[in-house]
């Protein structure tokens, strides 16, 4: 029998849009909301929704500063969320093998 | 879920990664605007020696280094308006440097001033300390040709070492243009490429 299980499948990452928030979050410590929108291509409502159930899910920590008295939202990811994206992309793997 | 499905999801997530790294390239500005700096404040210290100008040495090399930080402090604040992300090898960059030219900046100023370095023997000690930053910076941007940059910092140390002088001002500016202002214009010029593909 494969070791693959759909069940084991993170529906929390299992979206497009919150797939790719990750996969750029990956790549970098720390990256601002208009970064990422530029990134996953989304708009700004769309984004916001997602990163939410992200953050909901403490796969991101969000953190507020201000530069030159313009509002920046950062975005990381946390170590949950890091494994998360690691165990998602190794259950991807092993899709391919079976 | 399907085997082609997980193999769409996994191409991509690479496309994505790769995307997201496009924004992660040095920019090359400090390297561009310290290295001009410096030389252009060398070549205007021999000018001092040459014609008994008569400069204080202290104020003006304060002044010159202060300028440069400034300049820091103003490309810094320019990247964070350019919507650039943070990464943890960006952040070794900046603290290598940050390391480097401080320590520098005390060699110029307490070795000379304490008369337990002989003006002579500076430009051959900063050398030193270009050559490691530059090897670091090297295996940081994986840019292979950045770490033999290194040992032509070294070697001019070597040189000035053995042959010191007031020629040794003319032997930094000159490496200071081709082995860090040159770099930094190649990763400008690859800066900018990279952010209009985008």
């Amino acid at each position: 029998m494969s070791e693959f299980d759909y069940q084991n499948i993170d529906d929390l990452i299992h979206s497009r849009i919150r797939l790719a928030i990750m996969s750029v979050l990956i790549t970098v410590d720390e990256a601002d909301f208009n970064f990422l929108k530029d990134k996953v291509n989304a708009t700004d409502g769309n984004l916001s929704v997602h990163l939410k159930k992200l953050e909901e899910g403490n796969y991101i920590s969000v953190k507020k500063e201000f530069i030159d008295r313009k509002p920046k939202t950062l975005y990381t990811l946390t170590k949950i969320g890091v494994k998360a994206f690691e165990a998602y992309v190794a259950q991807l793997e092993k899709l391919i093998k079976k | 879920m399907d085997e082609k499905y997980a193999v769409d999801e996994l191409q991509f997530i690479k496309k994505i990664i790769e995307d997201s790294k496009r924004n992660l390239v040095y920019n090359g500005r400090e390297h561009i605007g310290w290295g001009l700096l410096i030389s252009f404040a060398l070549i205007v210290d021999y000018l001092n020696y040459f014609f008994g100008w008569n400069f204080h040495f202290l104020l003006y090399w304060g002044i010159v280094v202060a300028l440069g930080w400034l300049f820091s402090y103003y490309s810094s604040q320019q990247r964070k308006k350019e919507n650039c992300p943070k990464t943890f090898a960006g952040k070794m960059m900046g603290t290598i440097w940050l390391g480097t030219g401080i320590g520098m900046t005390l060699v110029g100023f307490v070795g000379i001033t304490s008369g337990a370095i002989p003006g002579t023997s500076i430009s051959a000690l900063l050398s030193v300390f270009l050559g490691s930053a530059f090897l670091i910076s090297g295996y940081l941007h994986s840019e292979k040709w950045m770490k033999y940059l290194s040992i032509g910092w070294w070697l001019g140390a070597v040189i000035m070492f053995f042959y010191p002088g007031v020629h040794t001002v003319f032997i930094m500016a000159f490496m200071l243009l081709f082995l860090q202002v040159l770099p930094g214009v190649y990763f400008y010029k690859k800066f900018k490429k990279e952010t209009e593909l985008q």
